[in-house]
């Protein structure tokens, strides 16, 4: 998409697994539908936005992580990976800060009613929400760059540590106790003594530890603020 | 003579299909007149019937060191997918240690 949104969801509705397409646009965002029901998805929280499903969710939604080749052989040197018949490359798809910063072409606009003004459309940044409790948050990258790309919030009710992967080029954000942190060249070293590597964390001795993380996506402005509506935006 | 063909079948695509009475019916809770869809998708979906070593993938030139992948975890498994061809297709389906899944990008 656009906007660079992308989640992993569970296609089974009443026990049965549906197979699923991007069909169009609504509020600038893709929807899905499905050739069992032809009911129509938000294609961000799973959630059946009319047809005879509504009601129904494909979530809770789960992450899915950005990365580059090279840092997620270093992470996880047997993983696998399942390719189409389509170019493996294809410019301007990542969400490159430095890149160009074209608008929304008037397809999109036409499925929009209002657009939240409070940052600019295609901004960059993370946005975290919780189902639990409807809450979201953005972090937009410019404001995480003056903060020497790694801070620590609360969201949630939870402390928060939000910070740009260089090697992998991406936001992330992960849960942690850390009360400060520091970098040392690429690697980001937290105050418990864990460090953050290529989107991996190492314990004090360097082994991989598990990292709990919230709801999140690296995403553009237009995308998250139209589908959550109420977000806040972390400022310093 | 390529060009003509992708530059019809993207107009074709973004061209609003005017909804059937049904459909209409169907997604009447919706303000369809913000909805831009198609009776068949440009983007077909991309399913998993068979996964190859990443380091593999590199070695041969498929991908290469700076290409972008979006790691899926899933039922105790991982899978890395091509950032550009996830773009494209819009949607990923497939099965992790016997649970489906599908991606939504």
């Amino acid at each position: 998409m656009v906007c660079n949104t992308g989640v992993s969801l569970t296609p089974i509705v009443n026990g049965e697994v549906h197979h699923f397409e991007s069909r169009g646009l609504y509020d600038g965002l893709s929807v899905l539908w499905d050739e069992e029901s032809e009911t129509l998805w938000n294609h961000l929280t799973g959630d059946a936005m009319t047809g005879d499903l509504k009601g129904e969710t494909l979530g809770p939604p789960h992450n899915l992580w950005q990365t580059r080749v090279e840092a997620a052989l270093d992470a996880y040197p047997g993983i696998e990976v399942a390719l189409s018949e389509r170019p493996t490359r294809r410019r301007g798809r990542a969400l490159d800060p430095n890149g160009r910063r074209r608008g929304l072409s008037r397809m999109f606009l036409g499925t929009i009613d209002r657009q939240d003004m409070r940052r600019e459309t295609m901004d960059i940044g993370i946005g975290l929400w919780a189902t639990d409790n409807e809450v979201a948050k953005y972090y937009p990258m410019e404001t995480l760059a003056e903060a020497d790309n790694a801070i620590i919030d609360t969201f949630n009710g939870r402390r928060v540590l939000v910070y740009y992967a260089p090697r992998v080029r991406a936001l992330r954000a992960i849960y942690s106790p850390a009360s400060s942190v520091r970098w040392e060249g690429d690697d980001l070293h937290l105050s418990t003594g864990h460090v953050l590597r290529n989107g991996v964390m190492y314990d004090a001795v360097g082994n991989a530890v598990e990292i709990e993380a919230p709801l999140q996506v690296f995403t553009r402005w237009y995308g998250f603020s139209l589908t959550f509506p109420d977000t806040e935006i972390w400022r310093p | 003579m390529t060009g003509r063909v992708i530059l019809f079948a993207l107009v074709s695509w973004l061209v609003p299909v005017a909804l059937t009475g049904q459909e209409a019916d169907r997604w009447a809770d919706l303000d369809t007149t913000r909805l831009w869809f198609s009776d068949s998708t440009m983007f077909v979906p991309f399913h998993v019937t068979e996964t190859i070593p990443l380091r593999q993938a590199h070695d041969d030139g498929t991908l290469q060191d700076d290409d972008y992948v979006v790691i899926l975890e899933w039922n105790g498994g991982r899978l890395a997918l091509s950032m550009a061809q996830t773009a494209y297709h819009h949607v990923v389906q497939g099965e992790m240690n016997g649970e489906p899944w599908m991606v939504s990008f």
